[in-house]
């Protein structure tokens, strides 16, 4: 009986050891399980147990850790301690950062968390205490700060203003460049409407909701207001950002001064109509010049011809009344008098002609330049008595010019060649149209005396000549009122000659891209 | 020195130009009785009958009056205007007779009512035979103005 008393005491014992030990291992499972390293704490701050966890943490093993002071394990005992107390004080403490120090010198940093515990009957006996293992937290912590840092250090090295708006239009974020341009701190700018900040706040609102549509604006213009009232150019850049659902969280906006752009266009701005003004300027003084010359010829040339018709006059009627009483030397003084006011007259008359076709405004109609040459051919025919003359007319087109000034051109381009084919028996004179660059040229070309190619910039000058006035006359200006004619109309002459061969004239009436030094020059390809 | 029937008044203040077409207008025989006004002043007082010729009559104007332009005081223009804005002398033929080539010459002249506009040539003969067809045109061919338009209003 009392083996089985006994028995059945040591059966009873078994199995309430054996609940306690299951108990026990169940806890220690429990405990064990924690990737998180665990103590339990007696008030008096000695390990009372660890897990396996702990063991790691510290590099020490449950043996040595139990019953040693757990402040010791920790970078800064003191805290530790402090800790350990308030919760004792509190009943519990959250997130408590802490260091745990490993025999090894390894730091682990850690985010207690700890309770007390009791006995049966509420007798605080101990602190469990687990500590979370925050290195990957705090590195990932880090990298966040790094990161942001970096982002920081991006938008403030931008010399543009940036801001970040959220959906609202309020501004989450601006750069030094921002606070700059508004005169306005990070502080006082963070929250408020960014279109505020804006001469036009209108179109400010309008760019920012073209972002929200279409999700991104380009050189959008638009002036920043400073605090103090100036205003500053800009070209917004601006696009959403999402969060990692892709959802819209706000406007990432830079804007470009463009102050320094304007500046430098508006200086280019000046100087151009500087220039503008100084070209109208000389023109107009040009204009003034020539027309001061041409005024200043017209009149000299004007009261020339008076004293002229005079000693013409009186020496003819010298020569008419009183011939009989004259010797003959005198009577040959007195045409020879006559002969050279008449030269006089001519060049003073063709002078005047000159001027009036440098001052006369161009009347422009499309003129078939056929029936032009056919009119200055007719008015040519006293010249042509009794020559043999083989024309050869080609076709010429219809052009916008001034015909009685084209038909002067005409004239005095057939009067040259009728003139100087004068000793040939049979003169060959040839008008027609050829193409140059896609552009009516014509021409007149005739078989006379020609000219060396030597003095063909001398061709078109005023009073110029190549040949002596018993050979040939002439006043030198029919080839100057050819050149004035033609450049009024915007065109270009010249010549090509042989001596002996003949000449051939050329003319444009429309503008030929200028080539410089081209006035009185060879055609292209010319010998 | 006012004639009853001068027939030419010569507006002219260059007088080389003044001898040389009397020369020519006497050689032909054309005029006899040629007033020759030496500026613009005097052309005016001469057919307006004032001045020295304020016993002139009105309705007895010369046939043509052949106007310089280039006038010492008031020039051809201002003649021509004075001439052809009154009534009493509207009538009376003006050729405007002178070196110039200015369109705009003619074209104010032809404007304020000049008959005739010719320009005179440098050649004596050239002139010679201008001012022959001239005298021929307004003193033989031309029928004049009747008196009775020179005594309306």
């Amino acid at each position: 009986m009392k083996e089985e008393t006994t028995s059945t005491h040591t059966i009873e014992r078994h199995l309430a050891d054996e609940a306690a030990r299951q108990t026990g291992v169940y806890n220690r499972s429990l405990i064990e399980a924690s990737l998180d390293p665990l103590f339990t704490i007696a008030p008096n701050g000695k390990i009372t147990d660890v897990n396996n966890a702990a063991e790691k943490v510290t590099g020490l093993s449950r043996e040595q850790l139990i019953g040693t002071d757990f402040a010791d394990y920790f970078t800064d005992p003191g805290r530790a301690r402090a800790g350990y107390e308030q919760v004792f004080r509190e009943g519990l403490v959250q997130d408590y950062g802490l260091e745990i120090r490993r025999c090894d010198g390894h730091v682990t940093p850690v985010l207690y968390s700890a309770a007390v515990y009791r006995d049966d009957a509420g007798q605080v006996i101990g602190v469990c205490a687990t500590a979370r293992d925050v290195t990957e937290l705090k590195r990932a912590v880090e990298a966040v700060r790094r990161a942001s840092a970096y982002n920081r250090s991006l938008l403030e090295a931008s010399l543009d203003p940036l801001l970040t708006i959220n959906p609202d239009g309020k501004i989450t974020d601006v750069n030094k460049a921002a606070e700059k341009v508004t005169g306005l701190s990070r502080q006082q700018l963070m929250g408020t409407d960014f279109a505020d900040y804006f001469s036009d706040p209108g179109k400010a609102r309008a760019g920012y909701e073209q972002v929200f549509r279409e999700g991104l604006i380009k050189d959008y213009e638009l002036e920043i207001r400073h605090r103090d009232g100036y205003v500053t150019p800009v070209l917004y850049n601006a696009a959403v950002y999402r969060d990692e659902a892709g959802e819209v969280i706000g406007v990432f906006a830079a804007a470009r001064h463009i102050s320094e752009r304007k500046r430098a266009e508006e200086v280019i701005r000046k100087l151009n109509q500087e220039i503008d003004e100084r070209v109208r300027r000389h023109t107009a003084e040009l204009e003034a010049t020539n027309k001061n010359l041409e005024a200043f010829t017209y009149s000299v040339s004007h009261d020339l011809r008076s004293p002229l018709r005079h000693i013409d006059g009186f020496s003819k009627l010298l020569l008419e009344e009183y011939s009989v009483d004259l010797p003959e030397d005198a009577r040959r003084y007195l045409s020879r008098i006559r002969d050279g006011t008449r030269r006089m007259g001519m060049m003073v008359d063709d002078l005047l002609n000159l001027t009036r076709v440098g001052r006369k405004e161009l009347s422009m109609q499309l003129t078939g330049l056929s029936s032009l040459l056919e009119e200055a051919i007719r008015d040519l025919k006293p010249e042509m008595a009794g020559r043999e003359i083989e024309w050869r007319i080609g076709k010429l087109p219809f052009v916008e010019c001034d015909p009685a000034l084209v038909k002067q051109v005409f004239a005095n381009l057939l009067s040259n060649a009728l003139k100087f084919t004068r000793l040939r028996e049979r003169a060959v004179i040839e008008v027609g149209e050829t193409r140059q660059d896609g552009r009516a040229v014509i021409f007149v070309r005739d078989n006379g005396v020609g000219f060396s190619m030597k003095y063909v910039d001398k061709l078109f000058g005023v009073f110029q000549r190549l040949h002596r006035p018993e050979d040939f006359e002439g006043t030198g200006i029919g080839l100057a009122t050819v050149q004035r004619i033609v450049h009024k109309h915007g065109g270009r002459t010249w010549a090509e000659g042989e001596l002996n061969k003949g000449a051939t004239f050329y003319f444009t009436l429309e503008a030929v891209e200028s080539r410089p030094g081209e006035s009185n020059s060879l055609p292209r390809g010319a010998a | 020195m006012i004639s009853q029937d001068v027939e030419i008044l010569l507006v002219k203040d260059n007088p080389d130009d003044v001898e040389l077409t009397l020369h020519a207008l006497r050689q032909e025989r054309l005029a006899n009785h040629i007033e020759v006004a030496r500026d613009g002043e005097e052309a005016l007082d001469f057919l307006f009958c004032r001045g020295p010729y304020a016993q002139r009559s009105f309705d007895q104007p010369p046939r043509v009056v052949l106007l310089d332009l280039k006038l010492p005081k008031m020039d051809g223009m201002e003649v021509l205007r004075e001439i052809k804005k009154d009534p009493r002398t509207k009538a009376i033929p003006v050729v405007v007779l002178t070196a110039s080539q200015e369109e705009s010459d003619m074209v104010n002249g032809y404007h304020l009512g000049a008959n005739g506009y010719v320009q005179k040539p440098v050649d004596f003969d050239n002139l010679r035979n201008l001012v022959k067809q001239l005298g021929l045109y307004w003193l033989v061919v031309n029928q004049p103005p009747p008196a009775a338009v020179f005594q309306a209003k």
